[in-house]
């Protein structure tokens, strides 16, 4: 027995099939607690987070090697090793079965047919290993009858009712956030892969996980299902309030675009709320002081603190409300969050070191300490095929001309045969239509990354392509 | 969940017959929490196999059992369906934490655990005598997990929050929405049911590591940062370029993946995915989808009125779900706006079994969304309904764990048993 707490994935093996967030950002976590994830990127088709339709490039600058520059593919892909392989040939899903047999978990989101088609699905796989965990993320889950249906976050989130019951009071439905329903995939197949470990620890069985995401956010709508069952009733699109509790809504506040979150859930916090706004009469109103003369006269209430709160500073209500037991916050943006004095005291955001020209780089990390075991990021994301010949050589034991014989068939790459168009963001087109509310020039320093490059406007360098609307 | 229509009785809340094992059989688990995220993360471990025990405040219990829905001719504290919806594969003993008399049994139940789940403000169980050190002290192995707004430190550790709040703080509100309107929250009460995907993964992370080296652990998730993990997207737009993504565009490509009103429903379309633009036009039979000038979004961008105009046309005279199926059906990445009844009425969700039936003495049968990933091997299951108030004090506190009956009667008074509020 090792005589310090150690992390749960240390000498575990991980090869990593899979694209864009969901599975790319659980096998990142992996690393993060001790596995060592090996990504295997196909050499015709790069992840989409490698290229231009996420980005952003750094500085919004292609450079020449653009799937080496992207931002969001740093974060999701942090701690890996890249080796870029044909599954499509037969020596190279060769490669991939030597490797298997080195390993212990296998992910991938190919739709269901890719796997088997390559004669890679799991009874093949366990025939090799039979403690293999194998978890293959799909939209709707390897059975039934939408299966085969192509499927990504966006869509996804109006399939599995959170849209339904997501938008402004009285407006059609809306999807919020970025991809939602891949960061539910990540975190529910997170849960299923440790479960799947303890019971192959165990047993040394392995298994396969079939994980599917419509169902998973099908099981976070518990509420309205249930309702319907009990009355038949459903929940309307509320926007930002609460069904019971008044007020609770967003407020605009001082300044350019800035909103604060005021959520009172009792009798005693509304009066305690009314003394603050200077109203005390408020409190002993008996339209109001009860929730359900509160809920009656919403707009009414809702009018009232939004008087009040148009004219204070976020931060100056947030020290106010808090301190007298009323949950609230500002809307943060990005800025906000990575200079936030809280989640830089918790170490939320890690310093993660990038060779150039990337430098160092707040990462986003996990969000829980452990007390005992030193989970963090390992190390900076992989190049496009950076570990080709380490792994080859290492790993598998192959000869300089075996490896070379590879590259010549074009089974292992060290660039992407197809990378695709890149390009920079319309940053100025982003920011007339806001959908970037500011572009900071000196960001660096403002993060702590040091001097800026004062000379160079990245907007400057904008070519005529915008990127679409993150998913 | 496959095992359970037939191997489930509910009236008695026991298996007949054991099902394939879980993959956390022998697992033990103390869900001290309340809410949804605690009570959640510990159901999921319930799922795989875990045998769980919920402590409860005597006479109320879990403030969820105060949470709607609520059938409201079934006896308090026993009225909510969400409660169950959290807390089945649990027993449940009331047991008052905060007086010296609960402290044998609790340490009895610690001792027996390997992971205790919490969800108390910061602070509170220490000042109980019950913190992380002390339960150390009891089982050396064991895996604390808190679940707390903020998390256990840092300068808004102990700052209130709601769903809305935390939305809000942890930037997914900034960029969503219409950048001409307000910022916009997810519905529901999506951030404790992100967190609690979050605390039973985070505690299975720490169980691995405990029960490989024999050293507990201390879990300390935060719920806001669990939404602040979202966005990887946002984060790196600053952290690569100094970018501030704001809210969605007023006018945006209808193919981007904003819901579309259809005769009946409303439909999401997004393009990419392998499938060529060009599939719309056989999707629709309309021959403008074809038009070059369509190919790209940033040429939709450039003439949104026409592109929504069409789209909107094509919708008019058929229901979302069939364009949905169809689409799909040619490889198109199409969604479909989905409320309760359609997610109760899916054929497909029905092929996976998604849904579960249980018996409860309380309020009767109501259909659950059930399993949540399919594990091959070790599936997981729903081998008991939700407990009521107390239900199990005597069979954990005497049978399981030793107490005597006149221990177990000092706890605390027999009125404050099930149902007797």
């Amino acid at each position: 027995m090792p005589k310090k707490p150690t992390l749960p994935l240390v000498g575990i093996r991980v090869l990593d099939l899979s694209y864009v967030f969901a599975i790319p950002y659980l096998g990142g976590l992996l690393s993060d607690l001790g596995a060592e994830v090996i990504k295997i990127e196909s050499p015709h088709r790069l992840d989409q987070t490698r290229g231009r339709a996420f980005g952003p490039y750094l500085d919004n600058d292609p450079g020449e090697d653009p799937w080496n520059r992207s931002g969001i593919f740093h974060v999701l892909n942090r701690g890996k090793q890249s080796l870029v392989l044909d599954l499509g040939q037969p020596q190279g899903r060769d490669v991939f079965l030597w490797l298997l047999r080195k390993s212990d978990i296998v992910l991938d989101n190919y739709t269901p047919r890719v796997m088997p088609k390559w004669g890679l699905d799991y009874e093949e796989l366990k025939k090799l290993k039979p403690s293999l965990i194998m978890l293959s993320n799909t939209g709707y889950g390897s059975t039934g009858p939408w299966s085969a249906f192509p499927s990504q976050g966006t869509t996804l989130e109006a399939t599995m009712g959170i849209s339904y019951y997501t938008g402004y009071r009285g407006d059609k439905p809306w999807k919020v956030g970025q991809s939602y329903p891949d960061f539910l995939a990540c975190w529910a197949g997170l849960s299923a892969l440790f479960a799947a470990l303890a019971h192959m620890r165990k047993t040394g069985r392995g298994q396969r996980i079939d994980l599917g995401m419509y169902q998973i956010g099908a099981a976070l709508v518990a509420e309205p299902i249930l309702q319907k069952q009990l009355d038949g009733g459903d929940r309307e699109r509320i926007g930002n309030e609460h069904p019971e509790h008044v007020p609770s809504n967003l407020y605009r506040a001082r300044g350019d675009d800035q909103w604060m979150a005021i959520s009172v859930e009792s009798d005693e916090q509304w009066a305690i709320l009314a003394r603050l706004m200077n109203q005390p009469q408020l409190a002993d109103d008996e339209r109001f002081c009860h929730a359900s003369g509160r809920r009656r006269y919403r707009d009414k209430i809702d009018a009232l603190v939004a008087q009040w709160a148009r004219e204070r500073d976020v931060i100056e209500m947030l020290g106010l409300l808090q301190s007298r037991g009323i949950a609230c916050g500002p809307v943060f943006n990005a800025r906000d969050l990575l200079v936030n004095e809280h989640l830089r005291h918790r170490g939320f955001y890690e310093r993660v070191e990038h060779k150039p020209p990337i430098g160092p780089r707040p990462i986003i990390g996990r969000p829980y300490r452990l007390r005992f075991r030193d989970a963090r990021i390992r190390k900076q994301a992989p190049r496009f095929g950076e570990d080709n010949r380490p792994i080859l050589r290492d790993l598998l034991g192959l000869n300089p001309e075996q490896i070379e014989n590879l590259f010549e068939a074009k089974v292992v790459c060290d660039k992407p045969t197809n990378p695709g168009q890149s390009g920079s963001m319309n940053t100025e087109a982003m920011l007339r239509l806001r959908t970037l509310a500011a572009l900071d020039s000196d960001y660096r320093s403002r993060i702590g990354l040091g001097a800026d490059n004062t000379g160079k406007d990245p907007a400057a360098d904008s070519a005529e392509i915008m990127p679409p609307t993150p998913g | 969940m496959r095992t359970m229509p037939t191997s489930f009785h509910p009236t008695c809340g026991k298996m007949e017959t054991e099902p394939a094992g879980g993959a956390l059989d022998g697992v033990r688990v103390l869900d001290l929490s309340h809410g949804i995220a605690g009570p959640f993360a510990a159901r999921l471990l319930g799922d795989f196999g875990a045998d769980v025990i919920k402590i409860e405040k005597p006479g109320t219990g879990d403030f969820a059992r105060f949470l709607a829905p609520l059938k409201s001719d079934a006896p308090v504290p026993e009225q909510s369906l969400l409660f169950q919806y959290l807390n089945w594969n649990k027993r449940s003993v009331a047991l008052d934490l905060r007086t010296p008399q609960a402290r044998p049994a609790l340490k009895k139940l610690v001792e027996a655990s390997d992971i205790v789940i919490e969800s108390f403000r910061p602070g509170i169980l220490n000042g109980w005598g019950l913190g992380v050190d002390r339960m150390l002290e009891w089982n050396p192995r064991v895996v604390l997990t808190s679940v707390t707004n903020f998390g256990q430190t840092g300068p808004y550790a102990d700052y209130r929050a709601s769903d809305l709040v935390l939305q809000a703080m942890s930037g997914i509100m900034q960029i969503s929405g219409r950048v001409d309107r307000e910022p916009l929250k997810h519905g529901l009460a999506q951030s404790y049911y992100c967190a609690g995907l979050n605390a039973a993964y985070a505690s299975l992370v720490a169980y691995t590591a405990a029960a490989a080296d024999g050293f507990g652990e201390h879990v300390d998730l935060s719920i806001h940062e669990c939404l602040a993990s979202e966005l990887v997207l946002n984060e790196s737009y600053y952290a690569f370029l100094g970018a501030v993504q704001g809210r969605r565009a007023v006018v945006q490509d209808p193919f981007a993946g904003e819901p579309i009103p259809a005769r009946k429903g409303f439909l999401a379309v997004q393009t990419g995915g392998g499938a060529p633009f060009e599939g719309y036009a056989d999707l629709f039979e309309r021959e403008e989808f074809r038009d070059p000038k369509f190919a790209s979004a940033p040429q939709r961008e450039q003439l949104v009125p026409e592109v929504r105009a069409l789209l909107e046309e094509c919708l008019a005279d058929k229901d979302a779900k069939d364009v949905f199926l169809k689409g799909a059906q040619r490889r198109l990445l199409v969604g479909v706006v989905q409320g309760a009844e359609d997610l109760l009425d899916c054929e497909h969700l029905r092929a996976r079994d998604f849904f579960i039936d249980l018996e409860h003495p309380a309020t009767g049968s109501f259909r659950f969304p059930g399993e949540l990933v399919k594990l091959s091997a070790t599936p997981m299951s729903v081998r008991r309904r939700s407990p009521l108030l107390d239900e199990h004090r005597f069979e954990v506190l005497v049978d399981e764990i030793g107490l005597t009956l006149a221990e177990v009667e000092c706890l605390a008074p027999v009125r404050a048993r099930s149902g007797g509020l």
